[in-house]
């Protein structure tokens, strides 16, 4: 029974931990700024964002959440691009726990929910199993995408990978859109192809 | 199908690799592989339709308002393992979930099956539909997700609340030539002594006065009030104007409980009740006997929702045209409508016997504001023009003013006799 209650506690704590951590981040960023317009500026974008993400959080508005948090990642790129040095390790860790962050909370939202209902043993199990699969996934990915691009960080410092020529980056970056425009295009594709179940979101009133 | 925090991890990506073509800056190349990572990874093991059979068994598929249900929903899995299967057996609004859970997110492999238990009470009458099970195939990292469907709807029909009237002195005051429990004006078979008379050949022997005979030295028989039986024609308002409270506590809400009440004792008496409702349609059961006709009426009562604008007039007209002349008619409205009064005058002007029951709609409103000076003044001055209202309606009709947070039994046990002897 202890764990029933603190499984939720913990996956409803780890999301806000994570922004808390990355909201005080940025701010460590900008108050490391030299120009005191840019400071201004930095700490109204900062308090704007905190301000979207409290809103968000409290009267639960994912719309609004979304907004601070994309507001935050763009902060501390775009000190990185126009003021500060971009350090690549950093930079990873912290667009590492940004995403980390997403995916907690989508795993919060999904099962936080769930556990607090009165559950029999078997279901318990089952969920307990699904959220290891999950949080063993997330940690995977996470670990994925701070090593992958650390690696080929190494690779291109040892001279194995030039991805420091213009060539290359043009080859690298058409590549990428390819891959991209393939993603974004997958879902239209699927759409097409027959529809045999009712969508997840129709009104689920099964009044007669 | 992908969901949109993949487009969003895409456009991350194109977006680092934009910063790097713009700024020169190899690293935002670097930085552009860590959304892309994640989709990677999630494109691994995309989720795969889900194939599971679902049974979902009730414990019961009639139950009345404040009765508990027990659902228990079975899934097996006959398709491939599934990493996260999010389960959710859709519900009306109007049954809430006491124990359990219809909704879950569970790993379900190859073949294993998942029961989900939980109980329902509904919170209002009406016949809904439990489910479908909806399913949803979910990659762990809400990339992408596939849904299907796994038990078919059950149906599931709510009774309303009946009121207790078994010891209200209710029933009509005209009676026609069946056996009932009403005490006619005229002489024959039932139990109240009205007075002797000679022998006639053909009396029974059992209704011999054996010491009035000895003593007047002839033979006497016992003579008594006849009992039969009468009509009654339940006349429910549920027009969207009298649709006063909220949705599970209204006044059209309480005018059916109350109908089913009156119907149930009126029937017990051995007397024909008939039902007229004034909803989106004019819906009217034809008066009969019985308890199959109990459930009739209960069927229709069963799908009253308020709404609707049908006039007393066409009430009128219906009941003048399928429903017996001499029957008692119980009007069941809140009275809100201003042309009630004269409504009820025409009744009785034709010659029906009208009774009413006015759910009070001031009682159900005070119970949702809160109380001040000012919301007593104004309640005040309202229950005095009701009051008025019902001095009108008492000229002409019995009248019982109910305050829906009481039995209906109680208003209805302080009148003397129903209806008012002519």
């Amino acid at each position: 029974m202890a764990a029933s209650r603190v499984t939720p506690a913990a996956l409803s704590a780890l999301p806000v931990a994570a922004l808390a951590v990355l909201a005080a981040w940025v701010l460590w960023e900008v108050i490391h700024l030299d120009s005191g317009r840019a400071l201004q500026a930095g700490v109204v974008l900062w308090g704007f964002a905190n301000v979207c993400l409290a809103f968000g959080l409290r009267y639960r508005s994912p719309s609004m959440r979304r907004a601070g948090l994309v507001l935050l990642g763009f902060l501390y790129f775009g000190l990185h691009v126009l003021f500060l040095p971009l350090d690549l390790i950093p930079a990873l860790a912290f667009l590492t726990l940004f995403l980390v962050h997403i995916e907690l909370r989508v795993l919060a939202d999904r099962f936080v929910p769930i556990y607090r209902r009165d559950l029999s043993t078997e279901a318990r199990v089952r969920i307990r199993g699904g959220l290891v699969r999950g949080a063993a996934r997330l940690t995977l990915a996470g670990a994925m995408a701070f090593l992958l691009p650390v690696f080929a960080e190494d690779l291109a410092v040892a001279g194995t990978l030039p991805v420091t020529t213009i060539p290359t980056a043009l080859i690298l970056a058409g590549g990428l859109v390819a891959v991209i425009v393939l993603l974004a295009l997958m879902p239209v594709w699927q759409r097409r192809r027959e529809r045999a179940y009712p969508s997840w979101n129709e009104d689920p009133r099964g009044k007669l | 199908m992908r969901t949109p925090l993949s487009s969003g991890l895409s456009a991350a990506a194109l977006l680092f690799l934009l910063a790097a073509l713009a700024t020169r800056r190899w690293e935002f190349i670097l930085l552009a592989l860590a959304p892309l990572a994640f989709l990677a990874f999630g494109s691994l093991l995309p989720p795969e339709r889900p194939l599971v059979a679902g049974v979902r068994a009730l414990s019961r598929d009639r139950l009345q308002v404040g009765s508990d249900v027990d659902v228990t929903l079975t899934l097996k899995n006959e398709g491939p393992p599934i990493d996260l299967l999010e389960i959710l057996d859709a519900l009306p609004p109007e049954l809430a979930l006491v124990q359990g859970t219809n909704h879950a997110v569970v790993c379900l492999p190859s073949g294993e099956s998942l029961s989900l238990t939980y109980t329902l009470r509904p919170s209002l009458k009406g016949e809904y539909r439990i489910g479908p099970t909806r399913l949803r195939a979910l990659d762990p990292l809400a990339l992408g997700v596939e849904d299907g469907v796994a038990a078919e709807p059950s149906p599931l029909v709510v009774a309303p609340v009946m009121e207790d009237l078994r010891r209200a002195a209710l029933g009509p005051r005209r009676t026609r030539p069946w056996f009932g429990h009403v005490t006619s004006r005229q002489l024959g078979p039932g139990l109240e002594f009205w007075g002797i008379r000679e022998y006639v050949a053909g009396d029974e022997v059992r209704r011999i006065n054996w010491k009035a005979s000895a003593r007047l030295d002839r033979i006497f028989s016992n003579v008594y009030e006849g009992e039969r039986s009468g009509d009654v024609v339940i006349l429910l308002d549920a027009r969207r104007e009298s649709a006063v409270g909220s949705a599970t506590a209204n006044a059209v809400e309480y005018g059916v409980r109350a109908a089913l009440g009156v119907a149930e004792h009126v029937l017990a008496s051995k007397n024909r009740v008939g039902l007229i409702v004034q909803r989106d349609v004019l819906d009217w059961v034809p008066p009969a006997f019985g308890r199959k006709q109990l459930y009739r009426i209960l069927d229709h009562l069963v799908h009253v929702r308020a709404g609707g604008e049908w006039p007393y007039s066409f009430v009128s007209w219906i009941l003048s045209r399928y429903f017996p002349r001499d029957a008692l008619v119980v009007l069941i409205s809140p009275l809100t409508d201003r042309t009630a009064p004269d409504a009820i005058a025409n009744l009785v002007a034709l010659g029906y016997d009208v009774a009413v029951i006015s759910p009070s709609p001031l009682g159900i409103e005070r119970r949702f504001v809160p109380p001040g000076s000012a919301t007593d003044v104004a309640y005040r001055i309202l229950a005095l023009e009701r009051e008025n209202l019902l001095s009108q309606l008492r000229r002409v009709a019995q009248v019982v003013d109910w305050d829906p947070s009481t039995p209906l039994a109680l208003p209805l046990r302080r009148m003397k006799a129903w209806p008012r002897p002519a």
